[in-house]
C-alpha cells in the first residue's frame, strides 16, 4: 500500500477527547477566599442533618436488640419469631436506602444554598 | 457435588477475572489511570464495584452458615455490614471524595500536615489489610477443597496467584470492571439457585416447619464426622455407627444413643432415620452449641453474654466499614463528592438486595442439610444446598453457578484488598517512582498474609474478619470522623488516637485468638472489643488534641473549605471560567494530572 517511506494517510473519525480536558473541571473549588462564616454554617447544617440520620439509625436500629428481648418466648408464641426475621432480615434494607436517600437529597440542598449564597 | 461442573464454573470465574483485567491494562497508562481510574468511573459502575468488593466470603457462605447453626441472631452480621454504610455516607463519603487524596495515609497527611500521623495510618492499613486478607484465603481454600477436591492449601495458594496476577496486571480500572462484573455474578449466583430451591421447597409433598426445633433428618441420612465433636441428646436417638463413640469401637451395628452428652470420634459415620433429630454439638467448654432455640434472637449460641456481644457486633460492623481500606480506596475513583454521596445510596440497595438471599439459604440449610449442623461445616450449606432440594443435573448445575460466585467472592475482596495494601507498600514503604513500583509491591501484600494463613492452618475465621473491622472501627473511624468535623484536630492527638483506639483493639483480639481467657466476662469484652476501644480511640484522639492546641496545622481552614464546599457543577451556574488560583485542585504532579 503505498510507496514506501510515504506515510499512511489516516482519517480520524469519532469524537475527540475533550472530556477528560477543561470541560470537567471537577477538582476546582471554591475559588474566592473561603468565606469563612458560609463554610462555618455549611459544615454546621451538614453535621446537624448527619448526626439526625445517625441518630435515628442508632436509635431505631440501636435499641432493636434490646427491644427483642422484651418479645414473648417463641416456643410459648412462634409469631414472635416471625418478626425479628422480618424486621432483620428484610425490613432494615429498605429502611436504609430510603434514610441514605433523604440524607442525601438534604445535603444536597444545604450545598445549593451555600452556592447561592456565595454567587447571588 | 459434581465436581467436573465445580471445576469448570471455577475456571471460568478465573479466567473472566483475569480477561476483564488485563483488558484494562490497555486503557491504563497513568499513574491516576493506575490507581483510581482516573476519577472518571459513574456512580452506577462504581457502586456495583464498591458492593463486588465489599460482599466477600463471609457475605455469600459465611452468613447462610452461621445462620443455619445459631439462627436469628446472625443476622445482625448482614444488617451491620449493610448499615456501615450509611454511616459513611453521612460522615465520611463526599468529604473524603473531596480530600482529593489517594489512601488514607495520604488522608492523614494533607490533612495534618504530618509525616508521623501519615506513617501510623499506613501501618494500619497493611495490618487490617492483612487480616482481611487471611479470612479470604482460608476461605478460598476450604471452598475450593470442597468444589474441587483440591487440598485445602492449594486453594489458597491459587486465589492468591490470581490476585497478584490480576492486580499487578491493570490497577484500578481493571479492577474496577472486575469488581462490577463480579458483583453481578455473586448476585446472579445466588439469586437464580434461590428460586429454583424455593420451588423446590414448596412443591415438596412434606414440607418442613421452618422453625422446628431441633431440626430433624428428612430421608436417610449417611453423615461423617471430620474432627472428633461432643454432641447432647435430649432423647433416645437409634442410629447405625460405624466407629467410635464413647470410646467405644462400633462396626456398623445398630446402637441406641442415650439422653446426655456423647463424643464422636473423628472419622465416625451415622447412618440416621428419616425424623432423628439432629444431635446438638457442644463446643469445647460445655457452651450449648445453638441448635436450641434457634429462631429466638439473643439465644446464646455464641456467647455467654450475647447482648453484649450483640452491641460489640453493631459497633464494630456500624463504625468499622468506613475504614476498611479496600472500600475507602474505591471512593477516590468519584468524579466528584456529590457523586460520591450517590454512589454510596446505590451501594446500600445493591448490598442490601444481596444480603436479602443469604438467610434464606441458611433457613434451607437447617432444613436440608442438617447433617452440617453435626460435621460443623456450616459454612458449605449454600454450596450444598442446589444438590439436596434440586438434585439430578440441575442441582449439579446451580451447585456450579454457586461455586462461580463463591470463587468470585473470594477473588473481589481480595483483589481490592491487595490494591490497597499494595498501594501503600509501594508509596509509603518502597521508594516512591510511580507506577513501576507498584507491581512489585502486589507480591509482598499477598505474600505475607498467605504465608500465615499457611502457617497458622486453623486460625478462627469468623474471629479475624472481626477483627479487622473493630480495628478499623476504634483507628480510622475516629480519625476521619474527627479529621473531617473538628478543626482542633492535631497530628500529635491523631497519632495518640490511633495508637490508642487500633492498638487496643489488635491486642485485644491477639489475647482472643491467642486464648489465654476461655471464659467469662474478661474473655467476652476481649472477643467483641469495640465497644469500649472505639470511645478509646474518639477520647484520646479529642484529648491529646485539646492538650496540644499549638500543634493545630495552618492550613486548617483551607482543607475544611476543601472538605466541605461543593465542587463547581460543570455547565451549571456561572461559565467555568479558568481560575487563576487553582492551588488547592491537584496535588500531584502536572505530568500526572494532564493527560495526552
Amino acid at each position: 500500500m503505498g510507496v514506501p517511506g510515504t506515510p499512511r494517510r489516516e482519517v480520524v473519525t469519532g469524537a475527540p477527547r475533550a472530556p477528560h480536558g477543561p470541560a470537567r473541571p471537577a477538582r476546582v473549588y471554591a475559588a474566592e477566599p473561603v468565606d469563612s462564616l458560609a463554610l462555618r454554617s455549611l459544615m454546621r447544617r451538614q453535621l446537624r442533618l448527619g448526626t439526625t440520620v445517625f441518630a435515628l439509625l442508632v436509635g431505631v436500629l440501636g435499641l432493636l436488640p434490646l427491644a427483642f428481648t422484651a418479645l414473648p418466648d417463641p416456643r410459648v408464641r412462634p409469631g414472635s419469631a416471625l418478626i425479628v426475621w422480618a424486621v432483620l432480615g428484610v425490613a432494615v434494607y429498605p429502611a436504609l436506602v430510603v434514610l441514605g436517600r433523604w440524607y442525601v437529597v438534604g445535603a444536597e440542598r444545604n450545598e445549593r444554598d451555600t452556592v447561592d449564597l456565595e454567587r447571588p | 457435588m459434581n465436581q467436573t461442573y465445580g471445576i469448570v464454573a471455577v475456571s471460568a470465574a478465573i479466567v473472566a477475572t483475569l480477561v476483564i483485567g488485563s483488558t484494562g491494562l490497555r486503557i491504563s497508562r497513568t499513574t491516576s489511570d493506575f490507581y483510581v481510574a482516573s476519577r472518571t468511573v459513574p456512580p452506577y459502575l462504581n457502586a456495583m464495584a464498591v458492593s463486588g468488593e465489599y460482599l466477600s466470603a463471609a457475605s455469600f457462605l459465611g452468613i447462610a452458615g452461621l445462620v443455619a447453626a445459631q439462627g436469628v441472631e446472625m443476622l445482625w452480621f448482614p444488617v451491620g455490614y449493610a448499615a456501615g454504610y450509611l454511616v459513611l455516607l453521612v460522615f465520611v463519603a463526599a468529604p473524603l471524595r473531596r480530600s482529593g487524596a489517594y489512601t488514607l495515609p495520604d488522608f492523614a497527611e494533607s490533612r495534618l500536615e504530618s509525616k508521623a500521623a501519615r506513617r501510623v495510618a499506613g501501618v494500619l492499613v497493611v495490618g487490617v489489610g492483612w487480616l482481611y486478607l487471611l479470612p479470604q484465603l482460608q476461605g478460598a481454600g476450604l471452598t475450593l477443597g470442597l468444589v474441587t477436591g483440591a487440598p485445602r492449601w492449594l486453594g489458597g495458594v491459587l486465589v492468591a496467584a490470581v490476585v497478584t496476577l490480576a492486580v499487578a496486571a491493570g490497577g484500578m480500572r481493571s479492577i474496577t470492571f472486575v469488581q462490577a462484573f463480579q458483583y453481578c455474578l455473586k448476585l446472579t449466583a445466588l439469586l437464580v439457585p434461590a428460586v429454583f430451591l424455593v420451588i423446590a421447597w414448596h412443591g415438596d409433598p412434606h414440607p418442613a416447619r421452618a422453625v422446628d426445633e431441633p431440626p430433624a433428618f428428612r430421608r436417610h441420612t449417611q453423615v461423617t464426622v471430620e474432627s472428633t465433636v461432643r454432641v447432647r441428646l435430649d432423647a433416645p436417638l437409634r442410629t447405625v455407627v460405624t466407629g467410635a463413640v464413647d470410646g467405644r469401637a462400633h462396626n456398623g451395628g445398630p446402637l441406641v444413643l442415650q439422653p446426655g452428652v456423647h463424643e464422636i470420634r473423628a472419622g465416625t459415620t451415622f447412618r440416621f432415620p428419616p425424623g432423628a433429630p439432629v444431635p446438638e454439638r457442644e463446643s469445647g467448654d460445655g457452651r450449648r452449641g445453638g441448635a436450641s432455640s434457634w429462631a429466638a434472637p439473643l439465644s446464646g449460641g455464641k456467647d455467654d453474654h450475647p447482648l453484649y456481644t450483640t452491641y460489640g457486633l453493631i459497633c464494630a460492623t456500624f463504625l468499622g466499614t468506613m475504614g476498611l481500606p479496600h472500600v475507602l480506596v474505591r471512593f477516590y475513583t468519584n468524579p466528584d463528592g456529590r457523586a460520591a454521596r450517590r454512589t454510596t445510596v446505590i451501594v446500600l440497595a445493591l448490598v442490601g438486595g444481596f444480603y436479602l438471599l443469604p438467610p434464606l439459604y441458611g433457613l434451607l440449610g437447617r432444613l436440608y442439610a442438617p447433617d452440617l449442623l453435626l460435621t460443623g461445616n456450616t459454612d458449605a450449606a449454600v454450596l450444598v444446598l442446589p444438590e439436596r432440594l434440586v438434585g439430578g443435573v440441575g442441582g449439579d448445575l446451580l451447585g456450579a453457578l454457586i461455586a462461580a460466585g463463591a470463587c468470585a467472592a473470594f477473588l473481589s475482596t481480595a483483589s481490592g484488598l491487595t490494591l490497597s495494601v499494595a498501594g501503600v507498600l509501594s508509596q509509603d514503604v518502597l521508594p516512591s517512582l510511580g507506577v513501576r513500583h507498584f507491581r512489585p509491591a502486589t507480591l509482598p501484600a499477598v505474600a505475607v498474609p498467605v504465608t500465615v494463613s499457611l502457617a497458622a492452618g486453623n486460625l478462627p475465621v469468623a474471629n479475624a474478619v472481626g477483627l479487622a473491622f473493630a480495628v478499623a472501627a476504634s483507628s480510622f473511624c475516629p480519625l476521619l470522623v474527627l479529621g473531617i468535623w473538628w478543626r482542633g484536630l492535631t497530628a500529635p492527638g491523631a497519632v495518640a488516637g490511633l495508637l490508642a483506639g487500633g492498638g487496643s483493639a489488635l491486642t485485644a483480639v491477639a489475647l482472643t485468638i491467642a486464648g489465654p481467657l476461655a471464659d467469662g466476662w474478661a474473655h467476652t469484652l476481649l472477643a467483641w472489643p469495640a465497644v469500649w476501644s472505639v470511645p478509646l480511640g474518639f477520647l484520646t484522639m479529642i484529648l491529646v488534641s485539646l492538650a496540644t492546641r499549638d500543634r493545630i496545622p495552618a492550613g486548617t481552614e483551607a482543607v475544611m473549605a476543601r472538605l466541605h464546599l461543593p465542587e463547581r457543577p460543570a455547565g451549571r451556574g456561572a461559565p467555568a471560567t479558568p481560575r487563576s488560583d487553582e492551588r488547592m485542585t491537584d496535588r500531584r504532579p502536572a505530568a500526572h494530572r494532564s493527560r495526552p
